[in-house]
């Protein structure tokens, strides 16, 4: 444990005593509210609803910076070749890993935790805004941003360029996202021999969706930590194996 | 080297058995996500997809696929912009709890429109290149309003399609255009209209709307409804509606309807059906009137959705017979084993000089567990006899046993015509024999009317789903005594009430109209129009002091144990009827055809003084049969009436009594005051919503409506807004950038004074 939290600090650190986060974050919450205020105009809504902020702008939105956190947690390390160091360190590469992932959430964490000032804001304007449904998706979103970062983390660590990195994790995450979209499921319904209806549910989007709705359901809750899991000890197999 | 391959086995094995175990728990997942997802919290405030127990459990008994259509226009108005996806979010819910028996689609009206035109085209077209008969395929010929007046004759196929081909053949030859590319464009709409049109009929009907386009404004023709269908029955629809708060209770009352093995059944008894009305003045015989005030409301709307069974409440067409009738007939539909029909609703309409055993049979019905609406007041405008008769105010006097019987339930039913601020009017057409007769528009005030908007009905209540406003005319208001409803153990719902400013008119039977028929509407109401136009009863505008009356009651519900009338006394008999010249076998037992055959005076062997009406014989089922010995040829002995049975019955639970104070709002003449008075149409909703509720079981009842807050902007001034922009697009990013760099510059602090320490050491 205590290795594990030496990593994390390690990483928040890197993080944060560079730009990098700083970018992505500023990046964000600029890009969000301007979607979500003058792009879809909030303002001249008839239901003022911070819905829309999580579906759909939330999803989509994170396909393109959540890869932007992750892709140096590997990359950085194995094109700087710290990380023969790091794992010639006496500690287990689960812990390595695992730090380095709660480390890329924190900063998303952070990030999500920012947007609160939105709700905060328009609560001054619009009565009757529930509270309950935006804690529910607040959750839901930090729950399926674990399965992005996992999955943006296990991408990195199978490549030592960055670029690479985000580029492969944001097709995958738009697949995985996208997958459980209901435009989508119909359309594989409708193409693909009915299979929309059985494969949708393994898309996050699927999941996600009911979080936004208010919805907290226990196998949404299964499903992400499952997939975040599975996606954690891919990327385990891939730093431990490169050792065989 | 040896610790090395051990340690690289296992760890391909624990890696391998945990992607293993992972994705087989996110196959499972994915495989009984509909089953499990029961099990989830609803963080919505108002409950939105907290479906009730009650709709759980219909949606649980489902049997066989339910499929649920939803029509929605893929443009959505900007004010019903959210409608949409909470439609959708809810069918979704629908679908996982009934275990993916109910089905739904998303239709988009106007694009399944065109793909249906698309494919129909393609079907003609072939269709007339291998010279088949086309006249299948037309589309649907339109029928204008004209022609349905005129009485012309609807076009043939054929000719339909040499219009079509001449209209084509003009306009190409005036475009330049190949004709035939034409005739296919002109038949592509045809279709294209026609599948709008089989929406309408079925009733799904799109609604407009003002939308702001850039800096003009447009109408939007937007659609949402609902089609449910069950099997090969006759679907269900959900008309227009913009509001998701009742739409559960909607959806439930739906699905119970369709998935029923049969049509409800709803008695109704008129309690001023033609034979029992006071005869039409002799010397201006009026042409006969329909068979009934509510006929047009049993033929056209009832009796859609329930099988009515008209009663008479008479020896022989009583509850009890009809309940026999109905217990030996088989159900019908697709179930063979359902059950034997029974009633499902009872409905007593305006009840006029009630004999003592008609009120025992409804108050034994009401305590039974019958589910009851009753239409009562002591005044009712006769329409009877249309416009001709002046509308003549008529009296009714429900009887002194049904006033007994209403108050048992702690009812009273007040004497006078009640007035009110809060009310509808329209204009009547009244003939009037002035040089000759002359249609006049009259107007009439005086329909009490009870709105959600003026907080004089009960919103929230399961019977008031999507109704805006009720209107009673003639009514007299009621007052529910809580004492004796106490003693009752029911429990009462207050529906309906009327406003703060109503007061009471004196009716005297004695009053005559201005033309000498009885008190009009306009002898009647000539008090209400003079106050109300002149604003007498507005003390706000005129200074004056109006003596207003209290709150009166205009609908009420009764549940629970409701108290039997008649329990311990004696079972009162049928009224017989007298023996005429015309009618040589003495009196009979009743009306109805089934009616036994009672004893004629001479078998009650009374030859003496002739027994008192009613107490001939022990009349009735439960009447014991008078003994065979007694003896014609002694007239002295006096046989002392058979003393006859008394009541007995354990009330049901689950009684049902909807009250309506007004006998004249579910009638014809004024449901057909729809487009005039939009509360009238809520009037029918409302009974439909009633007959339904009662008649589809106790799950309804217990589906409650929503309570959806609205958000919405308050106080959302440019300044503020403009506000709400800078924190989230400014300050919160500065914040940040402010924090990192002050990150940086301790960061560069504390690493020149540690090089600094350094350099100095």
């Amino acid at each position: 444990m205590g290795n594990l939290l030496n990593i994390y600090r390690r990483e928040c650190a890197a993080y944060f005593n560079s730009p990098i986060a700083y970018i992505v974050i500023v990046a964000f919450l600029v890009f969000m509210s301007f979607l979500f205020f003058l792009f879809f105009g909030f303002f001249s809504q008839p239901d003022p609803d911070v819905r829309p902020y999580f579906d759909p702008l939330l999803p989509f939105v994170s396909i393109i910076f959540i890869p932007a956190i992750t892709m140096r947690l590997w990359s950085e390390e194995k094109k700087q070749g710290t990380i023969e160091l790091l794992m010639t360190l006496p500690m287990k590469s689960w812990e390595v890993v695992l730090g380095k992932f709660f480390a890329a959430y924190s900063v998303l964490a952070v990030m999500l935790l920012l947007t609160i000032t939105i709700p905060l804001s328009i609560s001054w304007v619009v009565d009757g805004l529930d509270w309950k449904a935006i804690t529910s998706m607040y959750i839901g979103a930090l729950l399926i941003s674990a399965i992005y970062v996992a999955l943006g983390s296990f991408v990195s660590s199978m490549t030592e360029n960055q670029i690479v990195a985000y580029l492969v994790a944001v097709v995958l995450t738009a697949i995985l996202c996208l997958a459980g979209f209901p435009r989508v499921i119909e359309w594989a319904n409708d193409n693909l021999w009915g299979i929309g209806e059985y494969f949708g549910k393994f898309g996050t989007f699927f999941h996600y969706q009911y979080f936004v709705r208010g919805l907290f359901n226990l196998v949404d809750v299964v499903y992400a930590l499952s997939v975040t899991a599975l996606f954690l000890i891919l990327n385990n197999v891939a730093v431990e194996g490169r050792k065989f | 080297m040896a610790d090395s391959r051990e340690y690289r086995g296992r760890f391909w094995i624990t890696s391998g058995v945990f992607v293993a175990i992972l994705v087989a728990t996110i196959i499972l997942l994915a495989i009984v996500w509909e089953g499990l997802s029961r099990y989830k919290l609803d963080f919505t405030r108002d409950g939105l997809y907290t479906l009730s127990e009650p709709f759980r459990e219909i949606l649980g008994g489902l049997e066989d696929r339910v499929i649920v259509r939803y029509y929605v226009s893929e443009e959505v108005p900007s004010v019903l912009l959210n409608l949409r996806r909470d439609t959708e979010d809810m069918l979704a819910e629908v679908k996982t709890l009934s275990g993916g028996r109910v089905e739904f689609q998303v239709l988009h009206p106007e694009q399944e429109a065109k793909k249906e035109a698309r494919r129909k085209v393609e079907e003609y077209k072939k269709a007339k290149e291998e010279n088949r008969a086309l006249d299948d395929l037309e589309p649907k010929a339109r029928e204008s309003f004209q022609d349905l007046l005129m009485g012309r004759k609807k076009k043939t196929p054929a000719e339909i399609r040499t219009a079509r081909k001449q209209r084509a053949a003009a306009y190409a030859s005036k475009a330049g255009r190949d004709a035939v590319e034409v005739e296919l464009e002109m038949l592509a709409d045809e279709y294209e209209q026609t599948y709008l049109d089989n929406l309408t009929e079925e009733g799904i009907v799109p609604r407009r709307f003002q939308e702001q386009r850039g800096s003009s404004i447009q109408e939007v023709s937007f659609y949402s409804a609902m089609e449910i269908r069950y099997r090969n029955r006759e679907p269900e629809v959900i008309p227009f509606y913009y509001q998701l708060d009742g739409l559960e209770l909607e959806l439930a009352q739906r699905i119970l309807k369709l998935t029923m093995p049969s049509k409800p059944v709803v008695a109704f008894f008129d309690g001023r059906a033609p034979e029992d009305r006071p005869p039409p003045d002799p010397f201006n015989p009026r042409p006969q009137g329909p068979q009934s005030d509510y006929q047009g409301l049993i033929d056209q709307v009832l009796r859609r959705f329930f099988d009515v069974r008209m009663i008479a409440l008479k020896e022989g067409d009583s509850i009890e017979d009809l309940e026999k009738r109905l217990a030996e007939e088989k159900s019908e539909g697709d179930d063979a084993d359902a059950g034997p029909k029974k009633i499902s609703c009872l409905i007593v309409a305006q009840p006029d000089n009630l004999e003592e055993r008609q009120v025992y049979e409804i108050s034994r019905a009401i305590s039974r567990g019958i589910p009851t609406i009753m239409l009562v007041s002591r005044h009712s405008i006769n329409t009877s006899e249309g416009p001709a008769s002046g509308w003549p105010l008529s009296f009714i006097n429900p009887g002194a046993a049904f006033d007994d019987l209403l108050k048992s339930f702690g009812i009273e039913l007040h004497r006078n015509v009640l007035g009110s601020n809060v009310h509808t009017s329209f204009l009547a057409r009244v003939q009037r024999q002035v040089f000759g007769v002359m249609d006049q528009p009259y107007p009439f005030y005086c329909a009490v009317l009870a709105t959600a908007r003026d907080d004089l009905i009960a919103e929230d209540h399961f019977l008031l789903n999507r109704i805006q406003g009720l209107a009673f005319p003639m009514t007299n208001g009621m007052t529910i005594d809580a004492k004796a409803l106490e003693k009752t153990g029911a429990t009462v719902e207050r529906l309906a009430w009327t406003s703060p400013e109503t007061w009471a008119v004196e009716v005297s039977p004695f009053s005559r109209g201005s033309f000498g028929r009885g008190a009009s509407p306009s002898s009647l109401m000539q008090n209400y129009l003079d106050e109300l136009v002149q604003d007498q009863k507005r003390p706000e505008k005129t200074g004056t002091d109006v003596t207003f009356i209290d709150r009166k009651e205009l609908a009420v519900l009764f549940k629970g144990r409701l108290p039997f009338f008649w329990q311990g006394k004696e079972i009162p008999e049928w009224k017989k009827e007298e023996k005429t010249d015309d009618d040589p076998d003495g009196p009979t037992g009743g009306a109805g055809p089934a009616g036994p055959q009672e004893a004629g005076p001479e078998d009650a062997g009374t030859a003496g003084e002739p027994a008192p009406a009613g107490e001939e014989s022990a009349a009735g089922p439960e009447a014991p049969a008078a003994p065979d010995g007694a003896a014609t040829d002694q007239p002295e002995i006096v046989t002392p009436p058979a003393e006859r049975p008394r009541a007995e019955l354990e009330p049901s639970a689950e009684g049902q009594l909807l009250v309506l104070a007004s006998t004249d709002a579910m009638k014809d003449v004024f449901l057909s005051l729809q487009r005039q008075v939009a509360a009238y149409q809520f009037n029918l909703r409302f009974f439909q919503n009633a007959i339904e509720t009662f008649g589809l079981g106790r799950q309804l009842i217990e589906i409650r409506r929503k309570q959806l807050v609205d958000r919405r902007f308050v106080d959302a001034t440019e300044g503020k807004q403009a506000m709400i922009l800078v924190i989230n697009l400014g300050l919160v990013p500065l914040a940040v950038v402010a924090f990192g760099l002050a990150r940086y510059l301790i960061r560069r602090r504390d690493a020149s004074a540690y090089e600094r320490q350094m350099t100095e050491s």
